[in-house]
């Protein structure tokens, strides 16, 4: 009876048209490191635009520092955008990328 | 440059002849531009980018603003007291943000502008008379960031 021992292909896993239609595809937003902004401009450019507190500005920000990326935030399209623009405005290095 | 006062509203420092100078001579130069960093995105997802003509119009429409705050900045500063070296130079709080972004913007440009060089002593050691607008700008642009942000963090 190997045969019903297989695995059932789990029909709640398929996406239906209608899901695939309104799911949204997420988007990472992604600071890169460059050798011209201070750590400190950097924290405190991730506290105005995410809105966060010093400690999770400042992890993100030595990410970008030792790893060469963090990725601060996984959204929709349109706010990934809006966060790209506005850490482009404070002239960091921004991009985004679909998940 | 001296921190002298700080209120709810704004923020009053004492800046030297020199600092005075170079201030002006730093916001002058905004926007310096010449830099851009990859707008796009990671390899391999180009439909992941946001329009970069939109992005673009739209960063020169906060430059814009940004260079007319600017303008209008220098010229609301109090002139020097009388037999006083230096200048005080008041910045509202709901200044410091634009005046980061367009200090950042000048030292970002000026690092473009000198070659982008990677290390602190390769920029110093291709000093010219050309690049040295560029070096001060650079430095002290960096400074004031430094000084800007330590004066939000004071008590």
């Amino acid at each position: 009876m190997a045969s019903t021992a297989t695995p059932v292909p789990d029909t709640h896993q398929e996406t239906s048209p209608e899901t695939r239609e309104t799911k949204a595809p997420v988007y990472l937003v992604i600071v890169w490191n460059d050798p011209v902004n201070l750590m400190q401009y950097v924290t405190h450019v991730f506290q105005r635009v995410f809105g966060w507190d010093k400690q999770t500005a400042e992890k993100h920000m030595l990410e970008v520092h030792t790893q060469g990326r963090s990725t601060v935030a996984r959204d929709s399209q349109e706010k990934a955008e809006l966060y790209v623009h506005q850490l482009q405005a404070y002239s960091l290095h921004a991009t985004m990328e679909k998940e | 440059m001296k921190l002298l006062s700080k209120t709810e509203d704004q923020f009053l420092f004492q800046l030297s002849e020199l600092e005075d100078v170079f201030l002006r001579m730093t916001l002058s130069a905004f926007p310096v531009g010449g830099q851009g960093w990859p707008g796009g995105r990671a390899s391999g997802t180009p439909q992941a980018a946001p329009d970069a003509a939109l992005l673009a119009e739209s960063l020169g429409e906060v430059r814009r603003d940004q260079a007319r705050a600017v303008d209008s900045f220098l010229k609301s500063q109090p002139p020097p007291a009388d037999g006083t070296p230096g200048r005080l130079m008041r910045l509202p709080r709901g200044d410091v943000d634009w005046m980061l972004q367009v200090l950042n913007e000048v030292r970002v440009g000026s690092w473009y502008a000198l070659g982008c060089p990677e290390e602190e002593d390769e920029r110093k050691y291709h000093n010219s008379s050309e690049s040295v607008p560029h070096v001060i700008r650079y430095d002290f642009s960096g400074w004031m960031i430094a000084v800007l942000l330590a004066a939000l963090e004071t008590p």
